[in-house]
């Protein structure tokens, strides 16, 4: 079987949900509304938005200006997350795990991806995805173990320009 | 060796119109007195088994003192389980009762964990005598308190031989789903040796405001006691602060809110009814949280399993009873 690529990935999981729960999947059609997703996995990054009831797919070409929201991360995190080894919040502070955008397009990334999962529990093809998947990831690099503290967040908010200036000592 | 009653998955008949919500479960717990390592294999089946979206659940864990859980849960098709009178066999996890000569055989192979176990019954099993109302169903339950077991873990090129070490084997069955209102409290403690084995079960709803009188059987050598409704005081103490293992991985991505559950650090037990009394403290040192999805519904339960130590002491049958060992105590939210 060949691997999949995240485009045809993401067109499956929508595909399968439409087939075996057509509610949900309007559902997830409602959340993401007209906004268009980039969500990037290694060095693949697919521009991702609904046409009316069709999911469109295609290859991140859309100015920055034009997406809605920002996901990304690498397979060998994504493998980590789905043996329970890494908690989502662990690979946000670790860096591992980049989600961009104002509040309301990262949270309807979040939905999005929360309807797949929970459906997963009701449709066994979804399963099936998740386990190629993992299958077509087995060789990736283990994630090394992640240590969330004070310091490892203070850096994440270094890189995201968050941090408040120092205050001046007269 | 102890010949229990035949004990095995109860499947719903085709004309049941509550099958949909169908549950089976058997499961095993070891205690490794010497090392300390707690376990479990987990075996069972949700979902009218007839529907395409019936799931079998293998689950398999092991808590190593000082280095946490290992182990995972995986998630199958029922079509993919093999169903046997006494038996559920699921791609990654099966166990076995062998009812005339008072024997469980559980395997189990987890990514780099592998599990197998042959435990032997020395004390009578027990079954409640009725289904109890659970959520939008109910529930029935089995149990052999305690079985002495031959057994080796294989963890990353280590082994663990289980000789010496303890068991406990229960089977739920019943119909409810996933994200009903109901809970329960559940707990096995087990002492190394022959020692006394100590089983305390209530089942509760949600909001813990609804909780039906508790349950602690005691097995000691050939004598059992059970102790029950006003009996029996549970109390709870402190917040057990650790990063919980929790799986499958993927519905622990989407439950972002049960990252950080209050679970209690300690439980303490105390019965009394005029014959003989029993007190246990009961130590949590670490958790795993265990995510059941419904197939049928959408609804998930938390089921935590809290590893630890106890300590008991009291009178049982007109002997002094004083000791400690390893203990299992299960806690949904």
């Amino acid at each position: 079987m060949t691997r999949l690529s995240l485009g045809e990935y993401i067109a499956a999981l929508v595909q399968t949900l439409a087939d075996h729960e057509p509610w949900s999947a309007e559902r997830l059609r409602v959340v993401v509304g007209d906004r268009t997703a980039r969500i990037a996995l290694d060095e693949e990054a697919v521009d991702v938005a609904f046409a009316g009831s069709r999911l469109v797919v295609r290859v991140a070409d859309s100015p920055p200006q034009a997406i809605d929201g920002f996901g990304g991360t690498d397979r060998a995190t994504t493998m980590a997350m789905m043996d329970g080894l890494l908690e989502v919040e662990e690979a946000i502070v670790s860096g591992r795990l980049e989600m961009r955008g104002d509040v309301e397009g990262v949270n309807r990334i979040g939905m999005a991806i929360d309807i797949l999962i929970d459906a997963s529990t009701r449709v066994p093809p979804l399963r099936d995805l998740a386990r190629r998947f993992m299958r077509d990831s087995t060789a990736v690099a283990a994630v090394p173990d992640t240590i969330n503290d004070d310091a490892t967040e203070i850096a994440l908010l270094a890189r995201l320009g968050l941090l408040p200036e120092p205050k001046a000592i007269s | 060796m102890v010949a229990l009653m035949p004990d095995g998955p109860r499947p719903p008949n085709p004309f049941d119109p509550t099958r949909a919500a169908y549950k089976d479960w058997l499961h095993v717990n070891f205690f490794d007195h010497e090392s300390g390592c707690v376990g479990l294999i987990n075996a069972s089946l949700h979902g009218d088994p007839a529907d395409p979206r019936a799931t079998a659940v293998g689950a398999a864990l092991l808590h190593v003192p000082q280095s946490g859980w290992f182990g995972n849960v995986e998630v199958s098709r029922a079509a993919e389980a093999r169903v046997g009178l006494s038996s559920i066999a699921l791609p990654n996890a099966a166990i076995a009762i062998d009812s005339a000569l008072g024997r469980v055989v559980a395997a189990a192979k987890m990514g780099a964990l592998e599990i197998e176990l042959e435990a032997t019954a020395t004390s009578s099993g027990y079954e409640l005598p009725g289904a109890v109302a659970f959520g939008s169903g109910w529930m029935s339950w089995s149990v052999i308190p305690r079985l002495t077991l031959r057994g080796t873990v294989r963890l990353d090129g280590r082994v663990l031989r289980l000789d010496g070490a303890s068991a406990y084997q229960d089977h739920n069955w019943g119909r409810w789903h996933w994200g009903d209102d109901g809970r329960w409290e559940w707990g096995a403690f087990v002492a190394p040796d022959a020692g006394p084995a100590f089983v305390l079960a209530r089942p509760t709803n949600r909001a813990r405001t609804a909780i039906a009188p508790p349950t602690l059987m005691v097995v000691h050598g050939s004598r059992r006691r059970i102790f029950a409704g006003a009996s029996v005081e549970v109390r709870y103490e402190g917040v057990l602060d650790v990063r919980l293992r929790r799986l499958p991985g993927v519905l622990a991505a989407m439950h972002q809110d049960r990252v950080r559950p209050r679970l209690p650090e300690r439980v303490h037990i105390r019965c009394r009814d005029g014959i003989d009394e029993v007190t246990i403290a009961f130590t949590a040192t670490d958790a795993a949280q265990l995510i059941a999805g419904d197939p049928a519904v959408p609804g998930y339960a938390f089921i935590h399993e809290l590893a630890g130590t106890f300590e008991a002491s009291g009178r049982i049958g007109g002997a002094d009873v004083r000791t400690r060992g390893l203990g299992v105590f299960e806690y949904l939210l």
